[in-house]
């Protein structure tokens, strides 16, 4: 009986141990492949050139365009999604009813299950058009569009971390601050707000690491140009459609053009990769702070 | 005096109407969104869109192989993922609690479950596709998506097991019980509702996934029902994504109607997930 | 003869010492009451019986326990141990399933497979503790749609199914209403022919009311052990006496 007992603990320790396994062949592959890729072009190319066009005939191999158009997605994405999340996250938890709370949440988690590919066709299909008619110049591909229906779905991911946190935040605080005579804004933006802070920063960086990997809206309605600009309503390419664009094409296997998708994708992991530490060790250290 | 007094209810109110603004503005944006969708695809399906064959010609063209794909990815999917993923969220929260180990692996799956999921596509592409010669078929996508959800799954496993009461471990362990069998017969089902829960919506995220099933090469055109998981296959939300990059308004439409098959289902499961946990509460609730 | 016994029994988390050299012989078929304040080490020692305390990472125990003359920490294993002591909780902790599935738990992990004998075992221990009447329709409902007293006494009979013959009861009525309590006082009182019975509790009334001999703790150390009767009335050591009459606890 022993026996049965120690083996099916092994075999549950092997099963947990898969995890460790896929993150190491996440790193392996993606380093073997970038380290082969960074033999053919040199680093200083790859972090200075403004040009990315390994798929023409003058190739060049600069990752600052693809960067760019990352980096103007999610910074719109983000500035649509915070305000928005975050004020909902302090109504919801200070003012609301909680009647109107619980019929609200699960709806707003809807956005949430919504799948990508679907963000993609509002964006292309309705928000660009909408958008079009008060933006004189907008392009059919843009950055504003998918960055705007990004920010939309990361709400639900700010709110129920944010609103958790707030939750979280013992009310006596909440009482004390009423009983001094201040009124709901005060208490929230004085008292709430600070006491959850590191609970809303732990939201925000998880959303940001969202916003980075997030692939088929942007593969869908900014467009396949890598350009050098933060001009959100030009097309630009993110990392993300970059790599699903390399795939769906016929490059050939073991070619140069073939592992700009591993450069490519290691510089994504290491910025999520960052991201999602930084959260990690930060929200360690908040559920400790209020057991 | 008053006067401060006044400005701040001013603030506090207009701050009151500028949330409860943002928050139905969101639901809006939901609402309007489903209606964009409903209004353009609903009346392009009917009963040959489940049973056509991908066409060139936009009316004749339906989500048959695309379904069948789904559904023979996500079967296997489960079955790959889901004892994988049971086992190592129970290990973690019942067995190893305290070591380094189960401390090292809790920072490793939180970071999985940031990975992008394109990230996720490379992988598959290089382990399973090239390394493993599976080449772009079914059982190279089923373990790709597998990998990805499993993070999802061991989560929610933890918390469904960590809710189970204490009181319940020590009436087993006190009848004689070994570990693994108050593992079995009394942890696991008391956290079924709570593990069930989360299998649900890992697979709701899977149905969704396109990016990293496109990596690996799914296919966009696939005119056959797969057989076998080494036959290639594509996906409902691939067919959708091939369908929104064409030009033509038919193409569009169709896009459209397959979406609406797609949130139909992702609402489904969602339902039948929310469903279940509020069951469960209930009956854990002692 | 004794059934149960510790022989300089000491028990440490960590580095704080819960029970201090604690010496105690219990008679078969008796009604052994513990009391004391909170955190005197009533429950630690209950808990040592069945090795309870093994589940708890840190507690390191000294000396030796000994039932029917067995060493419970060296010559028996611990789940065969556990098999022969029973335990009841002081939350009535039923499993989230049938009443049936609670009462045959025990039996099944022993590996019983014959149904007419399970059938027969379950039957029997809902007549022990005197829950027959009551549940006889409704073996296939869920024990949580009991009320807490039958919950409570489904608890017991979970543990008298595996034919235990030790007892232990960790406050078992501290969380039902009076009436139940009456009822799980009466069922203790029965089941003193066949088994014996160590009770911790913080209800003097009811350590007076149910058990042959009382054990006084404070501190981790075992104050006085004597007939419940003697202690109640004329106790030895003052700390026993102050305890009693409320002066402290």
């Amino acid at each position: 009986m022993r026996y049965k007992e120690k083996l099916i603990e092994f075999l549950m320790m092997a099963c947990s141990f898969i995890s460790v396994l896929t993150t190491l062949a996440i790193i392996i592959i993606l380093a073997v492949d970038s380290f082969q890729f960074f033999e053919e072009v040199s680093i200083k190319e790859f972090l200075t050139s403004k040009q990315w066009t390994p798929l023409f005939s003058e190739k060049h191999f600069g990752i600052l365009p693809l960067l760019m158009g990352t980096l103007l997605t999610t910074t719109i994405a983000i500035a649509v999604a915070v305000p928005l999340g975050l004020t909902i996250a302090i109504y919801l938890n200070e003012y609301a009813s909680p009647r109107f709370t619980a019929y609200v949440k699960p709806i707003l988690e809807t956005l949430a299950a919504i799948p990508t590919v679907v963000y993609g066709f509002f964006a292309l299909q309705f928000v660009t058009p909408l958008l079009q008619q008060f933006i004189p110049g907008l392009g059919g591909f843009n950055a504003l569009s998918p960055g705007l229906v990004m920010g939309i779905m990361i709400i639900p991911y700010i709110t129920s971390l944010s609103e958790d946190a707030l939750r979280a935040v013992p009310s006596s605080l909440r009482e004390a601050s009423y009983g001094m005579g201040a009124t709901k804004f005060q208490t929230a933006f004085r008292v709430m707000v600070p006491a959850a802070s590191s609970g809303i920063i732990v939201s925000i960086i998880l959303a940001i690491s969202r916003a980075l990997g997030e692939t088929m809206i942007v593969a869908i309605a900014a467009g396949q140009e890598p350009k050098f600009t933060f001009n959100p309503k030009e097309s630009v390419e993110t990392i993300t459609t970059y790599i699903v664009q390399v795939s769906m094409g016929d490059v050939p296997q073991d070619s140069l053009e073939y592992r700009t998708i591993f450069a490519a994708g290691m510089t994504l992991f290491l910025f999520t990769f960052l991201l999602n530490n930084i959260s990690f060790w930060m929200r360690k250290r908040f559920t400790i702070r209020y057991q | 005096m008053k006067n401060l007094i006044r400005k701040i209810k001013f603030i506090d109110k207009t701050f009151q109407y500028l949330a409860m603004a943002a928050t139905f503005f969101v639901l809006i944006v939901l609402c309007v969104l489903i209606w964009n969708i409903f209004s353009n695809g609903l009346l392009r399906i009917n009963g040959s869109f489940f049973t056509n064959l991908p066409s060139r010609h936009a009316e004749r063209a339906g989500i048959m192989t695309a379904l069948a794909g789904m559904g023979s990815l996500l079967v296997i999917t489960i079955v790959i993922a889901l004892p994988i993923g049971v086992l190592s969220g129970v290990y973690l929260e019942e067995y190893g609690k305290k070591n380094k180990f189960a401390s090292f692996i809790e920072i490793n799956i939180a970071n999985l479950a940031g990975v992008p999921s394109v990230i996720y596509g490379i992988l598959g592409l290089q382990l399973f596709v090239r390394m493993a010669k599976m080449g772009n078929s079914l059982l190279a996508g089923a373990l790709t998506l597998s990998l990805l959800i499993m993070p999802i799954i061991i989560v929610a496993t933890r918390e469904a097991i960590k809710a189970v009461p204490d009181s319940l471990r020590e009436a087993s362990y006190g009848m004689g019980a070994t570990k693994w069998q108050t593992t079995s017969r009394i942890t696991i089902p008391s956290a079924l509702g709570g593990i069930l829960t989360g299998i649900i919506l890992a697979v709701s995220r899977a149905i969704g996934e396109t990016a990293p099933l496109l990596v690996i090469g799914a296919l966009v055109y696939v005119p056959f029902v797969p057989e076998g998981p080494n036959d290639q296959f594509t996906t409902l939300p691939i067919q959708i994504f091939n369908w929104t990059t064409r030009p033509q308004e038919a193409f569009i439409i169709n896009a459209a109607a397959g979406i609406v098959v797609l949130l139909l289902i992702t609402f489904l499961l969602n339902g039948i997930a929310i469903y279940i946990r509020n069951k469960w509460y209930k009956k854990m609730r002692y | 003869m004794y059934k149960l016994e510790a022989k300089n029994a000491n028990l440490f988390y960590g580095d704080k010492q819960a029970l201090k050299n604690i010496n105690i012989g219990i008679k078969p078929n008796s009604v052994t009451a513990f009391i004391g304040p909170s955190g005197c080490g009533k429950s630690t020692l209950l808990r040592c019986f069945n090795r309870m305390n093994d589940l708890i990472e840190n507690a390191r125990v000294e000396g030796d326990f000994l039932m029917d003359e067995i060493n419970i920490y060296k010559d028996i294993n611990t789940y065969e141990l556990r098999k022969r002591i029973g335990m009841v909780f002081q939350k009535p902790n039923p499993f989230p399933k049938t009443i049936f599935e609670n009462v045959s738990y025990g039996l099944r992990i022993n590996g019983m497979k014959d149904k007419k004998m399970i059938e027969e075992r379950v039957v029997e221990s809902l007549k022990q503790s005197a829950l027959w009447n009551e549940v006889e329709g409704s073996l296939h409902k869920s024990a949580l749609s009991l009320s807490g007293g039958q919950q409570q006494r489904i608890c017991i009979a979970r543990a008298l199914a595996t034919e235990p013959t030790v007892l232990l009861m960790d406050e078992p009525a501290s969380a039902l209403d009076p009436i139940s309590t009456a009822k799980i006082e009466d069922l203790i009182y029965t089941l003193k022919n066949k088994f014996t019975i160590v009770i911790v509790t913080h209800n003097m009334q009811q350590a007076a009311r149910i058990s042959d001999k009382t054990a006084f703790f404070y501190l981790g150390e075992l104050i006085e052990f004597e007939k419940t009767k003697k202690m109640f009335t004329n106790p030895e050591e003052e700390k026993t006496q102050n305890y009693i009459t409320g002066r402290f606890g």
